[in-house]
Order: C-alpha cells, then structure tokens, then sequence
C-alpha cells in the first residue's frame, strides 16, 4: 500500500431524517459519489414514516480506515433533513470540533443556535438552507435528500465534485427525477449560508472523540426494573409504548366527532397504533376518542369509518376525520 | 422513491464492475449470476430484500428461475430440498425465527447430498423478547451436515453468494453462508461484481445425481438398526473432505478475480503479547480497523464454521506460539459452558497450553466498538490460567449508571 494511500483522511457523516424524508438514499449517494472505498449504514430501527431515523457514512481512500462495521460515533459532518429533529435528537453528539453541521431549515441562525446549545456541542461551523422550499419548487414534494448533498457539497467540498454527485444520481433515480434533482442542487450553493464557528479551530480527521460505552447509553432506565419474564409492568416502570409518541412522527391526525358515531367498532381494528380510545359505558365497550400522543395519522380509521346522516342536513359525515396539525 | 435496487443486474455483467449496494442486494446479484432454477424462500427480517430482490430480477426476465411463494420456512426448506433433489439448483434464506421453523426439514438436505444454498441473515432469537437485530443464532443451530461459510462485509457477502454454490455441489452438501442481519445486510457498501461468464464458469451445472423417473429409487424411506449406522458413517466420511474441496474452492475464486479466501485468516499473530482475538463476522473488520492502531494482538477470523477447521486452527496457534486466546462472538448458550464459538475452539485446541476466554458481545444489535475490543484485549494481560469460567458478558448495562463488569 502506497503511504499517500495510509495518509488518507476519513469522513465520517452523519444523516438526520425522518423516515420517508430520504436520509438512508442520502448517505448512499454519498457512498456512491465517492471515489474510493465506502460504506453506509442506516440506524438499525423500524423505520417508518416520520420516526426519526439517522444513517452514518464513512469514506477514506484507504480501505483499511473504513473496514469497520461500526456505527458512526464522532462525524466531522451532520446533515439534518429535518429541522424538527433538533429538538427531538442531539444532532451534534460527537462531533469533532471545527466540524460542518448542515440543517434544512428557514429559522434563524439565533435560533437554530439556542436550540442545539442546550446539547453543549463543541465549536462547529454551521450552515443552513432552506431546501424545503427548493425541493417543493423544483420536484414539487418535499423531498431534501439530494440538496442536502448540494449544501454539504459547498461547505466540504473535499468529498465529492458535483459531477461525482450528478452520476450517483444518475445510477439512482429514473432519468426524469435524476434531471430534476440534478436542476434543483444548482441553486443549492447560493442558497446556503455558512456561519463559521468561533475561533480558528481546526478540523481533524483522525481523533475519535466518542465517549467511552457511549453506545451502551448507561443513563438509560435500568434492567433492574424487568421482571423475570424481560416484562416492564407498568406499576414498577413508566416504559414500553407509553413512553414512545408516535403522535409526533405524522403531520395530521384523526379527529373524532361522537355525534356521527354508530359504535361499529371498525375503526379499533385497523388502528396499527391502539389510538382508537374505548370505555365501558353501561356494561358496553364504546369509542370514546383518538389517542392524540399516539395517533400517528395514517388515515386507516377514517378510511373505514361509515359514520352516519346528520339529523338537520341530512348530509352524511365520517365520525372520524384527518386533520393537519400545525 | 423510483429507486431500482437490482438494476445493475439487470443486464448482462460484461466487465469487472464496482457497485455501490446493501448486503441483501448484492447477495440477490450474487445468487442471479449464479443461474439458479428454483428460489424458494419466506420472507424474515432481515434477510427479506435478498429474496426481494431475486424476484425483481425474475419479474424483469433477466433470470429464468421458478420462484416459488410458500406459506412457511419449514416449507420453503422442505420445498427447497426436493426441488434440489429434483435436480435443479436452488436457492433460500431465512433467518432467525424462519431458521428454527426450517429445523424439521433442515437435516433432510444433508442426508440426501443435495447441493441447496441457503443465506442466513444473521438475526437474535425471540428470547425474552423480540429482536430483529444481530446476533448469531445459527451457531446454536447450524451443522446438521449443512456447510457453513461466513462473511465480514458486503463484497463478502456477494462473493459468498457465488462461492457457496461450488461448495455446495462440488461437496454435495447443502451450504450456508452467513452475514450479520442489518451490519452487513442493511448497509451500502463498495464492491466489485465478477462478470456473467466469469461466474458461470466457475459454477457449471455438471450432473449430479437426482431424483429421475428413468431410474426409480426410494428417497427417504425407513431404515431399520441393521443399516443406520452404515448410512450416518457413509455420511461423516463424506463429510470429511469438505474442508479440502472448499479450500479448493476458495482457489479457483482468487484464480478468477485476485480475491483470495481462506477457512481461517490471520492478521499479526507474531505481536509482543502471543495473544489473539478469534471472531468471524462483520466484526473482523471492527477488529482490523482498530489494530490499525494496535499492533499489540493479532486476530484470526473464521471463514469456515462448519465443518469447523479444527486441525487448522490448531496448526496455525500452535505455529505461532500463541498463549492467550480471547473470542469475540455474538451469542450465549446460558448453558454455563463456553458460548457456541468458544466451545468449538476449545474443543479443537484440547491439549494445547493456551489460555482462553469468551467474551459474548452485540446482541440483539448491539453495536461492537473500540470499547469493547479495547476492554478485552487489556482484560487479557490480567488472565493467567484456565480456572473459574471462561467467560462473560462485555457492554452490557446492569442498571442505571452502571455497565456490568466481566469478571473471570
Ligand atoms: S389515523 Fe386513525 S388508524 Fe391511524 S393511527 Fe390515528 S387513530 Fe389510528
Ligand atoms: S368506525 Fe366510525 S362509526 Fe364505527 S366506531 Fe369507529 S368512529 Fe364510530
């Protein structure tokens, strides 16, 4: 192995989305736009539409340096798809001082900065773009993987050319969605702004500052609560589908409207999440309402609703209904 | 989003190609080049897309395969063997809770010498609850007379795909190949496709023995005291040249594309301390990275599990001088033994003055960092004999705050 070959760097990247939002597409065109040896992997969790999901990219020329089948623990570069994530995820743990932090975003740089503070992350620099609006122009759906790319692009210019970029693009997509991306990472670099971190500090490519057994999360609620069976009860421990708000993960969810009620029942059955609320009421189980913390707005319940005519008008309505939250 | 995962096999491989694709697509390349006649197979996490995938390339015509939709892994292995049986060759996968529905119908395979390939997906058991992540439940339940071969990474994995169709019908013995479910099946990664005709060179269909209505035999049928035995050792015979034939199966395959295979490799095993780590798996490559900075052990990654290269591994610790042995794997038998791996080592180094212990690491998709391999390896320097259990749990949480210490 030549040494030019052992002195190469290795970018470490990682990608925040939402699943739907394309981050796991996002790292692989990152893999693929490389030229050299590179891996991606994606968060090993369900991944479904609007829970949070992160992928890990390594690149080196040297093979040696990327051959680990590890998780990506201290990115130089982080992408975030979704500016709601912010809030949810500390999108900055581990990252290497002087590092590049990319969000799709249309807040301030004031307050995107006072939201990641409360993670305390190190000196990085930051760049921000609205490619919602771009990719809602230029694809005509929010779609924000590829101009990602186009932002990381500008401010690590040192991964890959946009020609590199284009041909993995290429390989991905159809023709007709390839060109539209393609046409709509030209505006990217104009439309980035770039807030260098304070002080001259220099990125390195090679200390690793995961924090040891970081990835056991030793603060996590204890396994002294299980019982013997591996079962949390719920007067011992707050934990299990309590806990996890997949109400947070879709943009609408279902409202219910008693009036229109007949009891049928149908909407507790394809509800995947248990959000359709029931009480006894005289000896009888009845639909009460939606689980809003839960409720994740696939449209199911709706769909099967037969609902009933409305006395006065005479016009049928659905007893459940979708309605966007904002 | 439009994407096509198995486009690049699609067409015809002319030339030597680099391919950017998961492990599961790229095993689905793998097995499509290989030209097999039947894929049968029920659909597991995370094995899914390795299946998925093949039924994209027959969909599209660019294979001519029967694939075949059952309702259950123990049909998709019984299935799997008679077509085999019949003569065709054939395809499964599975993992994890498919695997152990498959059993009934997994030792039927061996016993009539028939050349069915099988990818598992490296996947936890259901116990105490579910996982779909990473662990290596096929070593508790692999064997049965099935070869078993296991890959670090997604070239690997795709070449493994290729490779264990020689095996298997140059042994005439049903052949696994392994990658961790989601660290290997989950993630893109770079790799070079050997062209068509390269493959096919390499897998020829030659003809074997079959069912065949011209030549009507009992398959299967009820054997009495007088004869069983015979039957069992006919097959243990057979079942000891396997490792030579995948030695020389390996061979061929660096002859062909320079990538060269072994049933065991080794890295830095004449290092200061005489000690290493012996795993197999994606975390070889965990391992190799970190050493990139730690020339302090030497590690030996296993190719082959079953039939486990015994006198190999024997030849190459006792070659080199080495005193401590640390395994790193990915399951645990809660049987107070050594874990599966561990037990197999042992068991071929009986005699031998090394000293050694396991350590179960990742389950249920735990990630293996430097943390993990940094502990072991400095645990080692304090391990002086064979005394007491040989091994212990490492990354674990044991309550708030608090990690669990191995303690030997
Ligand atoms: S939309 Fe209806 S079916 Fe879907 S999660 Fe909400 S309540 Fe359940
Ligand atoms: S499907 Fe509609 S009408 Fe039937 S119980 Fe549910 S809300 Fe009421």
């Amino acid at each position: 192995m030549s040494d030019d070959i052992k002195k190469a760097p290795r970018y470490l990247i990682r990608f925040h989305g939402r699943g739907g939002q394309g981050a796991v597409t996002a790292a692989q065109l990152c893999a693929m736009a490389f030229n050299g040896p590179a891996t991606c992997m994606p968060t090993f969790g369900a991944e479904r539409m609007g829970s949070p999901v992160a992928s890990f990219v390594k690149l080196s020329k040297d093979f040696e340096k990327v051959r680990t089948n590890e998780q990506v623990y201290s990115p130089q570069y982080v992408a975030v798809l979704d500016d709601t994530l912010l809030s949810d995820v500390d999108c900055t743990a581990g990252m290497v001082p002087g590092g590049y932090l990319v969000i799709n975003t249309c807040r301030p740089i004031e307050e995107v900065r006072e939201i990641i503070s409360k993670n305390n992350p190190p000196a990085i620099n930051i760049a921000l773009i609205d490619a919602t609006n771009i990719a809602l122009e230029y694809l005509g759906r929010n779609i924000t993987n590829t101009l990602i790319l186009g932002a990381l692009l500008k401010v690590a210019p040192e991964l890959f050319t946009i020609e590199q970029l284009s041909d993995a693009i290429a390989d991905q997509f159809n023709p007709k969605i390839a060109q539209k991306n393609m046409d709509a990472i030209k505006v990217v670099p104009d439309a980035t702004t770039v807030y260098p971190a304070d002080g001259d500090v220099k990125i390195s490519y090679e200390t690793d500052y995961k924090k040891q057994w970081s990835h056991v999360k030793p603060d996590l609620i204890g396994v002294k609560e299980w019982d013997l069976a591996g079962v949390w009860y719920v007067d011992k421990v707050d934990g299990g589908s309590k806990r996890v708000n997949t109400g947070a993960w879709g943009v609408s969810v279902a409202q219910y409207h008693p009036e229109y009620c007949i009891q049928c029942g149908n909407c507790v059955f394809v509800c995947p999440d248990f959000c359709i609320l029931r009480e006894e009421v005289d000896g009888k189980w009845q639909v009460v309402g939606v689980d809003e913390f839960h409720c994740k707005g696939c449209g199911n319940c709706v769909a099967v609703c037969p609902g009933k005519k409305d006395k006065e008008t005479g016009e049928k309505h659905k007893a459940l209904t979708m309605v966007m939250k904002c | 989003m439009s994407v096509q995962p198995m486009n690049p096999f699609f067409r015809e491989i002319k030339e030597p190609v680099e391919l950017t694709m998961t492990g599961n697509y790229a095993v689905a390349g793998g097995v499509t080049q290989t030209d097999p006649d039947v894929i049968c197979a029920f659909p597991i996490t995370p094995q899914t897309q390795s299946v998925e995938g093949l039924s994209d390339v027959v969909n599209h015509g660019r294979l001519k395969a029967a694939f075949v939709n059952v309702e259950s892994e123990l049909a998709a292995c019984a299935y799997s063997t008679a077509a085999c049986a019949a003569g065709a060759r054939t395809f499964t996968a599975t993992a994890s809770q498919g695997l152990l529905l498959m059993t009934e119908a997994l030792p039927m395979a061996p016993g009539w010498r028939v050349p069915l390939t099988m990818l598992i997906s490296a996947r936890a058991f259901n116990s105490p609850n579910l996982s779909i992540w990473n662990s290596w439940e096929f070593t508790l339940l692999s064997s049965f007379g099935w070869n078993c071969i296991v890959s670090e990474n997604v070239q690997e994995t795709y070449d493994a795909s290729i490779i264990a169709s020689r095996i298997a019908e140059d042994t005439l013995f049903p052949t696994q190949f392994v990658h961790d479910g989601f660290i290997i099946s989950h993630s893109a990664q770079k790799f070079f496709a050997i062209p068509d005709e390269d493959v096919l060179k390499y897998t020829p269909k030659k003809p074997r023995h079959h069912v065949n209505t011209k030549r009507p035999g009992t398959w299967g049928s009820i054997i009495t005291p007088d004869y069983f035995m015979e039957a069992r050792l006919a097959l243990e015979l057979e079942k000891r040249t396997v490792l030579d034939k995948m030695e020389a199966a390996f061979r061929e395959f660096e002859k062909i594309t320079g990538r060269a295979y072994h049933l065991i490799e080794t890295y830095n095993l004449d290092n200061p301390s005489k000690t290493v780590c012996i795993t197999m798996g994606s975390m070889a490559g965990n391992i190799l990275t970190w050493m990139q900075n730690n020339k302090d052990i030497g590690l030996i990654k296993l190719r082959a599990w079953r039939p486990f290269p015994a006198e190999q591994l024997r030849k190459i610790i006792e070659e080199h001088n080495i005193e401590k042995i640390f395994v790193l794997e990915k399951d645990d038998d809660l049987s107070g033994q050594l874990p599966p791996v561990a037990s197999s080592i042992s068991s071929s180094l009986m005699g031998l003055p090394v000293i050694l212990r396991s350590f179960i690491v990742g389950l249920g998709g735990r990630d293996v960092t430097k943390d993990e391999i940094e502990f072991a390896a400095k645990k080692m320097k304090d391990v002086k004999d064979n005394q007491g259990r040989l091994y212990d749990y490492l990354g674990v949480r044991e309550s708030k705050g608090k990690l669990w210490e191995a303690k030997f």
